[in-house]
């Protein structure tokens, strides 16, 4: 095999040592520890805390609203993007301003938001206080602007003339955005999708306030890591967050394998 | 008449882009719109295929309005400078578009595909992705792409003017050649003279968004209407208060009747051509441009410094 041509030569050597230790410090041994302190019960520990039925309903809830969500988003989320990228309309670059809100505010703000506008004192008297709507809305608000900000950009970038040669062909602006544009936003929506996911399952502060923390009801995982927490249970807390980051690579690895094949097609 | 254009403007806010355009294009040839830069010639190109709307004015595109036909109803193909390839589609998926979009049945889409891979030669890259094509096969994919739907008139906006000028040359040979074999009526932008004057039938001349001159390219070269196109359709020095080509001026090494008295000033040797820059011994000095063979240059033994006598050859 032959030697590949390193442009940026020993310095590029440098960097990729720096940026692997720092990596390992950040990430790789924190997990490693988590995993590791989940298994502190041997595996019977593991199955104890997961055969419980009010974890699993809280990581039923978790998982599936934040796939829900996710989903939503990778309609909304495009569809904004859209507006934001090709409608002139006034107040176009206000709204594009706040759609940052929900990464801007801190998690606790957000949630005090939602509870003063859904909460029992509602100003347009929609009480979703301690419902399941609660969860999902807070899911909601907190990730819409993933998948708007990664799609965004290469929106802005996408060669006009290649839409214009799409219709000088006969397509129609439907077949033109199928077969010509959106495949070329099928990696920004997975990247996207993938980051909203992975901050729905794990979301806490926004949702707490509003949704009551019901068990079976509203509570979901990071709730229930928190309450092991408290309980001095940090092995059955680390069961839990182990399940949430398979779940979060589950569907990273899912929507790689789907953007390679859509954005292959066209 | 293939496209007929009456009494067309385009304004861009204040600025006037094309200025009552008129224009007829006949079947079957190769026209070029050549003009400088910024002078209004992709707008036209771009109002023909229905990419841009005139503010007044019509087209008729093959004896039908198509004034307020959206671009996907003309028919028309085509080709822009920076090829607009469908980068995740292949080469062959690329030239099917337009006929999967008519949904016509495969086995007609693949024979078709077929038909013209081979015309523009890119047979075997079928299969490729365009990044993985030179940009000289990238343009002829899109070519092949635009002539797929059997446009009834093929626009090409500068089609080689992102290449080098070796490919560019040998692919305007190429679509002459190709133009000679599939005949249907094309529109060309350039604003490389060259390129018009060796590849079009007529050319027509743009500039500040109005028609200079509508001609052959020997017409246009020969006798054209104004200095404009004079100036602009190859090099021009003045002698005498008048427009002369460079080349049209004859050099004596010894003075004749009517010859202009000068000194060579500086000399250029570009290939087979010889630039003199030459000092006219009159009271003004002024210095112009004189063209001669190198065959000429070596007989004469011109050399900086020398003095010479011109006369204008040209009419
Ligand atoms: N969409 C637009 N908005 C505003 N001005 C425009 C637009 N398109 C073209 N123009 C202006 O209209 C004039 C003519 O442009 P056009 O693209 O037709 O020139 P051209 O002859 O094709 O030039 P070039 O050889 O540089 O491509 C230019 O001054 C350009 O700035
Ligand atoms: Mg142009």
């Amino acid at each position: 095999m032959s030697r590949k041509v390193n442009s940026l030569g020993r310095g590029s050597g440098l960097a990729l040592g720096i940026s692997l230790t720092w990596f390992s410090l950040l990430v790789l041994i924190p997990l490693a520890a988590v995993v590791v302190k989940s298994t502190a019960g041997g595996w019977s520990g593991f199955t104890h805390t997961l055969s419980n039925p009010q974890t699993q309903a809280a990581l039923r809830l978790t998982i599936g609203d934040s796939l829900l969500v996710t989903v939503l988003n990778v309609v909304m989320g495009t569809v904004i993007a859209w507006v934001l990228v090709r409608e002139r309309f006034p107040g176009a670059a206000i709204l594009d301003v706040i759609i940052d809100l929900p990464f801007a505010l801190p998690t606790i703000v957000a949630g005090l938001v939602l509870l003063s506008l859904y909460g029992p004192q509602s100003p347009f008297g929609v009480n979703e206080a301690n419902t399941r709507n609660a969860v999902f809305l807070a899911l909601a608000f907190v990730t819409l602007p993933f998948i708007v900000r990664t799609v965004q950009p290469v929106l802005e970038e996408l060669d006009k003339d290649v839409e214009e040669a799409a219709s000088s062909l006969g397509a129609n602006g439907f077949t033109t955005f199928r077969r010509v544009i959106l495949p070329s936003l099928v990696p920004a929506i997975a990247a996207g999708a993938g980051l909203s996911f992975a901050r729905a399952i794990s979301e806490y502060g926004s949702l707490v306030l509003l949704s009551g923390n019901l068990p079976f009801k509203t509570e979901v995982a990071s709730v229930r890591i928190v309450g092991f927490i408290e309980g001095d249970n940090t092995a059955a807390a680390s069961v839990i967050a182990v399940v949430l980051l398979v779940a979060a690579l589950v569907v990273i690895v899912a929507l790689d394998v789907v953007q390679r094949r859509v954005s292959r097609r066209g | 008449m293939s496209i007929e254009i009456t009494g067309v403007n385009k304004r861009f806010g204040d600025f006037v882009a094309l200025d009552n355009v008129n224009l007829s294009i006949p079947t079957g040839q190769l026209t070029a719109l050549l003009g400088p830069s910024g002078g209004g010639k992709s707008t036209l190109l771009r109002i023909i295929a229905g990419l841009e709307n005139a503010d007044s004015g019509s087209v008729v595109i093959e004896g039908t309005e198509a004034t307020n036909l959206p671009a996907q109803k003309r028919n028309v193909g085509f080709v822009f400078q920076h090829y607009a390839a469908f980068k995740h589609m292949s080469v062959a998926k690329n030239v099917a578009f337009g006929l999967e979009i008519r949904k016509r049945p495969k086995a007609e889409v693949k024979e078709k595909v077929e038909e013209l891979l081979g015309l523009v030669h890119l047979s075997q890259f079928a299969d490729r992705l365009p990044s993985q094509l030179s940009g000289g096969q990238r343009q002829r994919m899109a070519l092949a792409r635009a002539l797929a739907i059997e446009p009834s008139v093929l626009l090409l906006d500068e089609p080689f003017g992102a290449l080098d000028a070796k490919v560019r040359k040998e692919l305007r040979e190429w679509l002459r050649r190709l133009h000679d074999e599939v005949h249907v009526t094309t529109v060309f932008v350039t604003h490389d003279q060259e390129e018009a004057l060796e590849v079009a039938d007529e050319i027509v001349v743009i500039n500040e968004g109005r028609i200079e001159q509508i001609g052959s390219p020997d017409t246009l070269y020969d006798a054209p209407s104004n200095d404009f196109v004079m100036s602009f359709l190859g090099p021009t020095t003045q002698l005498n208060g008048a427009l002369v080509r460079p080349h049209d001026i004859e050099v004596f090494a010894h003075p004749v009747e009517n010859g202009i008295p000068a000194r060579i000033a500086r000399e250029l040797r570009v290939g087979f051509d010889v630039r003199l820059w030459v000092e006219l011994l009159d009271a003004a000095h002024e210095e112009i441009q004189v063209t001669v063979t190198r065959a000429t240059q070596r007989s004469l033994a011109l050399a900086e410094g020398n003095d010479v006598w011109l006369v204008p050859t040209s009419a």
